[in-house]
């Protein structure tokens, strides 16, 4: 982190979740993508998704800008219930015609590398013909459908999905408590608590 | 008209030479075109007009006629005018049916639709008539007996139309039996069995009859006649049917053809829903089914409903911080789109240093 912060500066930034810095995204475009955001936090509760869409002149690496600004950036359409650990941020430099994903704490036992460059990858073609919203739509998608595996993997046995991502449950009640924490539709609890 | 007449006259008097000179050919004459010759007197008067061919034929009154330039009316003498006009031959007159078919005609029954002992039809007109009646007995209840009669001929007064009837036809059937005088379709009798009778109006029965009568008269030849009579008697009684039908009577043999309820079979016969009442394993399969099938559906619908409404929920973890970030390690794939011909695996960013050291 101290290295990305040398680089690209230690002071938070403020961002909304959907940023089209670039201006790809035609007005009419905008809102449809913004209700895709808001569709995919109906769906998960305790997660959120951004998106950055810049033309960076000289950028070195798309994976550690990503690192950086998932890290330094205060969402502020996004509720405090969903820290930035529970995000993923889709990063779109138009430029150099690149995109990545990073995700925050919560999603390491969710998502990986291979994941995530699949959910990038649905949305190849339309990246290529540069129909961004389409593309960016349709790699939300795959993500929703990645988490909903996990979902029912954690589900099944949440201690051993939780500690391929580096992870334990969290004690916070009983069994049950947990149980209806798991099935609760619009449970609220926030996962990958981070130990400092 | 004096030109005319002349003209006529000379016709006929070179007309009667002719056949003078065809009966008894003159010795000596020239005869070689076997026509007479004018002599050179008869020529010279006839070029001066004091000669007028025929005159001798045609008496005084022609040649005063003609002589007179005046175009006077010829009036008929008053005996002559008086002269009774000739009368039809009376009843008592007409020609009798002999012996020997009166028991073909009144005491057999018809042994087909058309009766022609006299054998008055030509047999390929007997046969092409024949043909049409049976045709038409095909296709109608009401059945179509024509009993052929020479124009001028009478019916002997012990029979009668409707006497052969009565005698020879079965009263259950509905049959139209027609007596037609050829040449002369004005004289035709048409007699129904009791069922036609029972079934139809009267005013309807005389229609048929008096609408083949004006077809056959529309037509001069004897056998078009007939033709046209008979066509339209068909059509006649073709309607009959169809106003005892849709009136809900009846013409074949006692059963109406629009039966009552309780006589129906088709009525009479289990409904479908009755049949499934009584087989019991289909009418529940099929009830299973008409549940089963739509809450199916429904079901599917609102687990595809509840799946685009239902919300996952992640359990509550914790974790280690990694390289110092305070919120997300997590550092996902990157994927390049400069090329479209090289496939997404293959426009993978290698991972950086920085993050290979953790």
């Amino acid at each position: 982190m101290e290295h990305a912060d040398e680089v690209f500066g230690t002071e938070d930034i403020k961002l909304k979740k959907f940023s089209d810095v670039a201006g790809v995204f035609r007005m009419k475009d905008r809102e449809p993508m913004r209700k895709v955001l808001e569709d995919f936090e109906s769906k998960f509760p305790q997660l959120f998704v951004a998106i950055y869409l810049g033309a960076f002149d000289d950028l070195n690496s798309l994976r550690q800008y990503g690192f950086w600004m998932l890290n330094r950036t205060h969402y502020v359409d996004v509720e405090s219930q969903r820290p930035n650990a529970t995000g993923i941020l889709i990063l779109v430099d138009v430029n150099a015609k690149s995109a990545s994903i990073t995700y925050g704490y919560a999603l390491m036992p969710y998502l990986d590398e291979r994941s995530t460059f699949s959910a990038l990858s649905a949305g190849h073609p339309l990246f290529l013909q540069g129909d961004y919203p389409g593309a960016l739509k349709a790699v939300v998608q795959k993500l929703e459908s990645i988490l909903i595996k996990g979902w029912r993997r954690v589900s099944k046995d949440p201690i051993a999905v939780l500690a391929k991502g580096g992870q334990t449950l969290k004690q916070v009640g009983t069994e049950q408590e947990v149980a209806r924490d798991l099935e609760s539709p619009d449970g609220a609890g926030t996962i990958g608590e981070a130990e400092g | 008209m004096r030109k005319a007449l002349t003209l006529i006259c000379a016709g006929m008097v070179s007309f009667l030479f002719a056949q003078d000179v065809d009966e008894e050919p003159v010795d000596g004459e020239e005869v070689s075109d076997g026509l007479p010759k004018w002599t050179d007197e008869e020529l010279e008067a006839l070029e001066s007009g004091e000669y007028i061919p025929g005159s001798s034929l045609m008496g005084k009154l022609a040649r005063e006629v003609l002589d007179s330039e005046t175009q006077e009316v010829i009036e008929l003498d008053p005996a002559i005018r008086e002269l009774p006009d000739e009368e039809p031959e009376s009843e008592e007159g007409a020609k009798l049916i002999e012996e020997e078919f009166l028991s073909v005609y009144f005491r057999k029954s018809p042994n087909g639709y058309l009766i022609d002992p006299q054998k008055i039809l030509a047999t390929q007109e007997f046969l092409d008539r024949e043909g049409f009646l049976k045709y038409h007995a095909r296709d109608t209840v009401i059945k179509f007996y024509l009993y052929l009669f020479d124009g001028p001929q009478g019916l002997p007064e012990s029979e009668s139309l409707e006497a052969l009837v009565d005698a020879e036809f079965d009263k259950d059937k509905a049959s139209a039996v027609v007596f037609y005088f050829m040449g002369d379709p004005d004289r035709s009798q048409l007699v129904y069995s009791n069922r036609v009778v029972d079934a139809v109006k009267l005013e309807e029965r005389d229609k048929v009859l008096r609408l083949a009568i004006e077809d056959a008269l529309e037509k001069s030849d004897p056998a078009s006649q007939l033709d046209s009579f008979s066509i339209q008697l068909s059509t006649g009684l073709a309607r009959l049917e169809e106003i005892v039908t849709n009136e809900g009577g009846s013409l074949s043999g006692g059963k109406s053809f629009l039966m009552p309820n309780e006589n129906n079979p088709l009525l009479n016969e289990a409904s479908l829903w009755e049949k499934l009442m009584l087989n019991q394993g289909l009418f529940y399969t099929l009830l299973g089914l008409a549940v089963i099938v739509p809450a199916a559906l429904l079901g599917f619908m609102g687990r595809w409903i509840a799946n685009k409404r239902r919300a996952y929920v992640f359990p509550i973890a914790e974790g280690a911080i990694l390289l110092d970030a305070p919120h997300a390690a997590g550092v996902g794939g990157v994927l390049s789109f400069v090329s479209a011909t090289a496939p997404p695996s293959s426009q993978k960013q290698d991972v950086p240093d920085y993050l290979q050291k953790m």
